[in-house]
């Protein structure tokens, strides 16, 4: 009777065993944890960079509850849109994806000792160790991962509830695809075929196995097809990492193959030691008087000796005997190992430089400016971070004078080339913060159609239509955001702001921006920055980062002659003195045109001028004209004490910088 | 000990149960509500179902009591049958299905009364004035299809959707995440009969096939033919079901920088042809397919005489806020394939804006269209208005249901007496499908929003519903049939258009026109 309560408890028992195991596993996901929380940091994954495509959306309440509940793996989906939105929240994300590990971690370690291959336990650990690269990559397959969960406890508790008599193993096979099925979609397919490899080759009970297979097939097609009216491929397919709603987005199938290895491990390990031990003529499972499977009798009766264990070589031994008499040193050494392998595997996968592009994109999106320019210094390759940076240094009063610092091209300012077409999401915090509302709203529903109607979109939009005095549409989106988890209450209280007043005129930054959106109306199919700049500072001549975006567009295009047409508008603004790049962008045109930039009294520092006859001097040793090798030394030569100078920029333009 | 604690659970359950029954039943019995304070105004109730006609088999009309209140009374009676009562402690009122269809099946042609009561925080209950709706004597069509799709311009998530209107249950025609994006164009049936119908589809994917079920069949025909691109926009089935006159448009999106709708569309071409069912060809006539002019919204009289249709001058997108459209009509004879003259039936200079989307009563009577300032696309304006003509006289007038705001995409019911429409009254963007009763004037009575379970539901509800179209019975071909006929659609067998032109119809200007000059004028409008 007791021996029976333990096999019914498999996890109890595993839990209450060997101390020095348990220790270990805590040991490893407690460092699981905390490098998920501290190096990965999954909020990067909830605010996604319109890179993570694929992270849900999830609403509070019974209508959104309703539309999963009516379709095979909808609860899973429905429980992992839940649970992903701790991603918003570093720790909590991280717990939830420790969890998640640390259950799959268990239920393979039970499926493992149920079929005696102890010395294959080590592989429990293996799953962890993916999942932590699929973070490190930052890949968003949370999904099929908890599907993955929900089929090995199925199989656990099949391992569980079974062994009584074949009739009702097999009821209870039946029930228990029904119910997973629905849970989990296609993902019951897993369990199908770890039940069926367990009957098969290691209780070696042939018609049961077969029986199972074909209920495999049956059971997605009937569920699927029949009953929820799904395409085949879906009833088959759906919540597995092999469903073309996966597949065939690329943003979605990044890692995928990891997320093979993560549903092959099992059924791959235990298929190659049933074969192997069918291979060896060991005999099938069989519950011993405690409920733990024991090697049983043979085909033909004989009892079966147990195998003494083979024995080090005596050189060895005494080598060795050291590390079997300590369990204490076993431990550490075993666990050592363990984190050992796990860091050289999971260390390396890292990915920097997608990291960067999610941590700008972060940092920006909470005004974080500081945090913006440093993540440029670990990717300065790419359009997206420039674009960031500029931003950043506008906020901190340095665009002006430091822009060139940073690898420059005309595209980075606005992003509006080909290559850039679809990336609206990072163009609309610029459209907004200049006080072009309507392509900042375009963008985000633009957006909002790619990513879905992810809270940071939705209040985004929000914002945008309170600015336009739009409150009806805003109410929408508030009411939408106010459904969600973490933004309900920012939600709600604007809802009463805007109750006791539509105009919103004790709101600060509303009223800001409204004073600065553009009024003019005019159609167009094309964006052109400098007509929308020119529109702004039309309607608002103090509108500084029109004016500052405006010179950076003219010089970053070469257009000074309405660089410097436009400096009289600096007397609109409280510059101490001329910016530093407008004053080298000045010298440049004057010594092009030859004529004199009046300046109104403002002069050119003397910093600029020595700097201006510096460039030039190194500049004039290298004749240039259409000589590409001039150039390129004209180039290295001035790069280290003039880089960052519009004089650079002007003679070299881009160079510098690889298109991302 | 186990077994005893297994027993005292159970009697906790049934303990539990019984109390949640006696709860209940006192709940549902009413309250007797003897004193109150008077308020003098109605209450207010969201959405506004108030002094509006009703379809007898409409579902029910949930809405929310905007009054601060503890408790909330509504009894809602008519001159027959039993009256419905419900109190909650939420000012969400959800009206019984059964109950409520019970008691607007006996009342036809009567009044319906909203009595709404609520509950102070000191325990005063206050009585508002009575709510009045009137039942109509006519039945709307069971199901409403409208397509329901965000405000961008990538549709990644855009579905055609059917509703039944007795009930909340909605179902999806088709979604285009099934066939990878795209767009689901304007569907059309004939005389709202679900048996014939047809929608166009724009994808990358799978090209334009316009998927067409005809008595229950689905077909895809490929209108690309050497002449004419297969960007099929609009369309309309001529009253007998073997002709369907469409619009090819070019269409291009335009962004506003400061008006309240941020997109807007240019048609840099738009024709018209007709598509023959039973030969599977397609004809047309230079009277449409002016390169100098842009056709669009084609609709057939009821009689099947004469094809109307919107007409402007072709202008460069720079020129947008100029296009204002003329109503037209062609004749057209089905069995000789005879067009007639060009007739000017109403300028865009008469009714000061650009004339849209005529679409006529089942009986021919009436003519609903819509005016808007400029454009040949009005749902991107921020305003435009219903308009009818009273077809005999030539009469019009614009409609007072119009609202301050945009309502487009207007259509009728089989009978005649209701017309849905999408409007952007509640909050200048989303547009959502309203109903109003027409009455055999004319005249139109104040229109109803579409009735949700959620009375909250289109407060969250990022999405606009358009192209609203009644039909008798629901559509039965399912998503699955139809995406599968659009992935098989590469092939279908491209529309005759040569062949097709020349019988019937005047051939030398017809072939000819198709053969050259239109064939270049696509070319350099591409």
């Amino acid at each position: 009777m007791i021996a029976r309560k333990v096999m019914m408890n498999p996890f109890r028992k595993l839990l209450g065993q060997n101390p020095g195991i348990r220790a270990r596993t805590f040991v490893f996901f407690i460092l699981f944890f905390l490098y998920l929380w501290l190096e990965v940091d999954l909020r990067l994954i909830y605010y996604g960079a319109d890179i993570i495509t694929n992270f849900p959306i999830f609403y509070r309440g019974w209508d959104f509850f309703r539309d999963f509940i009516a379709y095979p793996g909808g609860p899973v989906e429905y429980l992992s849109a839940f649970l992903s939105q701790f991603f918003y929240i570093g720790w909590a994300g991280a717990l939830v994806v420790t969890l998640q590990a640390w259950l799959i971690c268990l239920c393979v370690d039970v499926f493992i000792k149920t079929i005696n291959a102890d010395r294959i336990r080590c592989i429990r650990f293996v799953p962890p160790i993916l999942l932590l690269i699929l973070y490190t990559r930052y890949t968003y397959h949370f999904v099929t991962m908890a599907a993955l969960l929900a089929a090995l406890l199925f199989v656990c508790l099949y391992l569980k509830v079974t062994k009584k008599s074949t009739s009702f193993d097999l009821l209870s096979f039946l029930s228990l695809s029904a119910i997973l099925y629905y849970l989990a979609g296609g993902a019951y397919l897993l369990f199908a075929v770890l039940c069926v490899i367990y009957e098969l080759l290691f209780r070696r009970r042939v018609r049961m196995g077969l029986l199972y297979s074909l209920f495999a097939a049956v059971i997605p097609y009937v569920a699927g097809v029949f009953v929820s009216g799904i395409s085949i491929v879906e009833a088959f397919t759906d919540l597995l990492p092999v469903s073309p709603k996966i597949l065939v987005y690329e943003t979605r199938r990044r890692m995928v193959e990891t997320v093979y290895l993560l549903y092959l491990l099992l059924p791959s390990a235990s298929l190659g030691l049933g074969l192997w031990r069918i291979f060896v003529k060991s005999p099938p499972l069989s519950p011993s008087r405690n409920g733990e499977p024991k090697a049983g009798p043979d085909k033909v009766g004989r009892k079966v000796k147990k195998r003494p264990r083979r024995r080090a070589s005596d050189a060895g031994k005494g080598v060795l005997s050291w590390y079997f008499r300590s369990s204490k040193i076993r431990w550490v050494i075993e666990s050592s190992l363990l984190l050992v392998i796990a860091g050289s595997i999971v260390l390396p996968a890292n990915d920097n430089k997608l990291k960067t592009l999610l941590q700008a994109d972060y940092y920006a999106y909470h005004r974080m400016w500081p945090q913006v320019i440093k993540a440029y210094h670990r990717y300065p390759n790419s359009f997206l971070i420039v674009n960031a940076v500029n931003r950043a240094l506008y906020h901190t009063g340095r665009l002006s004078s430091d822009m060139f610092s940073y690898p420059q091209h005309p595209d980075t300012l606005f992003l509006t080339s080909k290559e850039h077409l679809i990336a609206h999401w990072k163009k609309t915090d610029v459209f907004i913060d200049l006080g072009v509302m309507n392509m900042g709203e375009s963008a985000l529903a633009e957006s909002m159609e790619r990513l879905g109607e992810r809270p940071i979109i939705l209040k985004r939009l929000a914002l945008i239509n309170m600015v336009k005095g739009n409150v009806g549409a805003a109410g929408i989106y508030l009411g939408a955001l106010s459904k969600t988890l973490f933004y309900a209450d920012w939600a709600d209280n604007y809802i009463n702001s805007l109750e006791a007043d539509p105009n919103l005129s004790t709101d600060d930054r509303i009223q800001n921006l409204r004073s600065l959106m553009l009024k003019e109306d005019y159609g167009f199919t094309r964006y052109e920055p400098e007509r929308i700049l020119l529109a702004l500072l039309e309607k608002n001549r103090k509108n500084n980062m029109a004016f500052e975006y405006l010179m950076a567009w003219f010089m970053l295009t070469g257009q000074l002659d309405k660089f410097v047409h436009n400096l009289d508008r600096l007397d609109d603004f409280n510059y101490k003195a001329i910016p530093r790049h407008y004053e080298e962008a000045i010298l440049i045109y004057e010594v092009l045109t030859g004529s004199k930039v009046n300046l109104k009294g403002r002069h050119i520092s003397q910093g600029t001028q020595q700097r201006a006859r510096g460039f030039s001097d190194i500049t004039v040793r290298f004749p240039r004209r259409n000589n590409k090798e001039a150039n390129t030394q004209a180039m290295l030569a001035t790069a280290a004490d003039y880089g960052d100078t519009y004089f650079f920029y002007y003679n070299f333009g881009s160079l510098l910088i690889i298109k991302k | 000990m186990k077994s005893y604690g297994r027993y005292l659970l159970m009697l906790l359950v049934i303990v539990a149960l019984l109390l949640a029954v006696r709860y209940y039943l006192l709940w549902q019995r009413g309250i007797a509500i003897d004193e109150y304070d008077s308020v003098g105004r109605p209450a207010r109730i969201h959405p506004d179902y108030a002094n509006t006609v009703i379809p007898p088999n409409i579902a029910p009309l949930n809405f929310l009591l905007q009054e601060q209140g503890t408790l909330y009374y509504v009894k809602i009676y008519s001159e027959q049958g039993e009256a419905i009562e419900i109190q909650n402690r939420k000012p969400k009122i959800r009206i019984p299905m059964r109950r409520w269809k019970k008691l607007l099946k006996v009342n036809r042609g009567n009044q319906l009364y909203f009595d709404v009561y609520v509950r102070n925080e000191s325990g005063q209950w206050n009585r508002f004035e009575t709510i009045t709706n009137t039942i109509a004597d006519a039945d709307i069509d069971d199901y409403l299809v409208y397509r329901r799709l965000r405000l961008s311009v990538t549709w990644k998530n855009m579905g055609m959707y059917q509703r039944n209107l007795e009930s909340f249950n909605e179902s999806i025609v088709l979604n285009n995440s099934s066939i990878d994006g795209g767009c689901i164009n304007c569907h059309s049936f004939l005389r709202n009969s679900s048996d014939n119908m047809l929608a166009q589809i724009r994808s990358s994917d799978y090209g334009t096939p316009m998927i067409m079920v005809r008595n229950g069949q689905i077909t895809t025909v490929n209108t690309s033919t050497d002449f004419t691109p297969g960007k099929v926009g609009f369309t309309a089935w001529h009253p007998h079901g073997s002709v369907i006159a469409f619009s090819i448009n070019k269409f291009e999106m335009f962004f506003h920088t400061a008006a309240v709708e941020v997109r807007d569309v240019i048609s840099h071409a738009s024709d018209l042809a007709l598509y023959l069912l039973d030969s599977n060809r397609i004809i047309s006539t230079s009277k449409i397919t002016s390169p100098d002019r842009m056709e669009t919204f084609p609709e057939w009289s009821p009689d099947g005489r004469y094809l109307y249709f919107c007409s402007s001058p072709q202008l460069p997108v720079e020129r947008y806020r100029e296009v204002r459209c003329d109503l037209m009509r062609i004749s057209y004879d089905c069995k000789t394939q005879k067009w007639g003259d060009l007739e000017t039936v109403l300028t865009a200079q008469q009714v000061n804006g650009s004339i849209l989307e005529p679409r006529f009563s089942p009986d021919g009577r009436f003519l609903l269209f819509n005016v808007s300032e400029y454009s040949a696309f009005p749902i991107h304006q921020a305003k435009s208005d219903l308009y009818l003509m009273e077809t005999e006289t030539g009469q019009y007038h614009k409609l007072t249901i119009s609202s301050d705001r945009n309502d487009a995409w207007h259509s009728w019911s089989s009978n005649g007496r209701w017309i849905v429409f999408s409007s952007k009254r509640i909050d200048g963007r989303f547009a959502r499908p309203f109903f109003s009763y027409v009455d055999n004037t004319g005249k139109a009575c104040k229109p109803f929003l579409l009735p949700q379970k959620d009375p909250l539901f289109y407060d969250s509800l990022v999405q606009a519903y358009n192209i609203p179209e009644l039909i008798k019975s629901p559509i039965r071909t399912k998503a699955k049939q139809l995406s599968n006929s659009i992935f098989a659609y590469r092939k279908a067998p491209r529309a005759d258009i040569i062949t097709g032109a020349t019988p019937g119809v005047p051939a030398t200007p017809a072939v000819k026109y198709w053969a050259e000059p239109y064939d270049e004028s696509w070319q350099q409008r591409e």
